[in-house]
């Protein structure tokens, strides 16, 4: 990641990046397509579920707790909990999205981890929402497309935690961190991930995410000159 | 058809992911939102290493198995040598499902 970001610097093309971003979001949406078909869920419902909430995490959260023999209204609860995350995300991108309503409308749906954090990696302001509508929309098509061939890679494999692709979910956010994390974030990373581990045996399914924001406690000294 | 409640479910699911996005967006301008946005970039970093974290070592709420956590542990390692983001994932799937082929899990 790193190494695109330097090379983005010098070309300013953001395309290798995001072609290499969205073949990763590819594979993580084989393993949530393939693993809905596990759950029971029909295949027309797994792909516009994909479209429509458009956000890995919770996706496989919502299929994980239905597969689990949850009600489906815990679920959509523990799936929404997950994506309160995204309001965090929304306030950053808010500084860079169009200001005209429509577009800002529909910018809304595109805002995620991937397309958040990868319009913020750019060093100069001005590129960063082309950055973020660029990977927006090839994690739009990459998504659904990844569910869709998880779905049939399902029929045709039938245990596909043989394929390991589990491991792809934490593997690209892992990616993400490692390329582009600024150094004063890492501290606090580290701890609300501790808190978030520690956290999760005793809390409702994907609460422990959001516990891990303490973490974010540790800057506390550092900012509260500032603020 | 599918069970109603979960279609009504997931539409639900999407209509609120849709909302809370929007609130993010729509009060970004705001002045408190201004002030929160010192907080907003580290958040996101800390959310993403707690997501990363607990799905690697957790399904559910007990251990995943050593496969899954050895095949991130992988990434980790290819993604700090600063490997391309589809290699670094496409080897934490390939680690796993090598361990599994092997009766570790």
């Amino acid at each position: 990641m790193m190494l695109f970001v330097r090379s983005l610097q010098r070309t300013s093309s953001l395309l290798p990046p995001t072609l290499a971003i969205a073949a990763a979001v590819l594979v993580v949406g084989v393993a949530y397509g393939s693993a809905a078909l596990a759950a029971g869920f029909p295949p027309w419902l797994v792909i516009a579920v994909a479209a429509l909430v458009l956000s890995a995490s919770s996706e496989l959260l919502f299929v994980g707790v239905i597969a689990a023999g949850g009600q489906p209204w815990i679920a959509v609860v523990a799936a929404l909990v997950v994506n309160v995350r995204n309001a965090v995300y929304g306030f950053s991108a808010s500084s860079f999205l169009p200001r005209q309503r429509l577009l800002r409308l529909l910018s809304a749906h595109l805002v995620n981890d991937e397309s958040v954090a990868f319009a913020l990696a750019q060093p100069q302001p001005a590129v960063r929402l082309r950055a973020f509508r660029i990977l927006g929309v090839a994690i739009l098509i990459a998504w659904p497309l990844g569910a869709a061939l998880g779905l049939l890679i399902g029929y045709l494999a039938p245990d596909p935690s043989r394929l390991g692709l589990d491991a792809a979910f934490p593997a690209i956010f892992v990616a993400i961190l490692i390329g582009s994390c600024p150094r004063s974030a890492a501290v606090p990373a580290v701890v609300g991930a501790a808190i978030a581990v520690a956290a999760t045996p005793f809390v409702p399914a994907g609460a422990a995410p959001i516990l891990g924001l303490f973490g974010l406690l540790t800057l506390v000294r550092m900012r509260g000159r500032h603020a | 058809m599918p069970d109603a409640s979960l279609v009504a479910a997931i539409l639900v699911l999407a209509a609120g992911t849709y909302a809370i996005r929007l609130f993010g967006v729509g009060f970004g301008q705001s002045r408190l939102a201004l002030r929160l946005q010192q907080w907003s970039d580290p958040a996101v970093v800390v959310l993403l290493a707690s997501v990363a974290a607990t799905a690697t070592l957790f399904e559910g709420q007990g251990f995943a198995g050593w496969a899954r956590t050895l095949g991130v542990a992988a990434a980790i390692g290819l993604a700090a040598m600063r490997a391309p983001i589809v290699v670094v994932v496409v080897a934490a799937a390939g680690v796993t499902a090598c361990l599994r082929a092997f009766g570790v899990d």
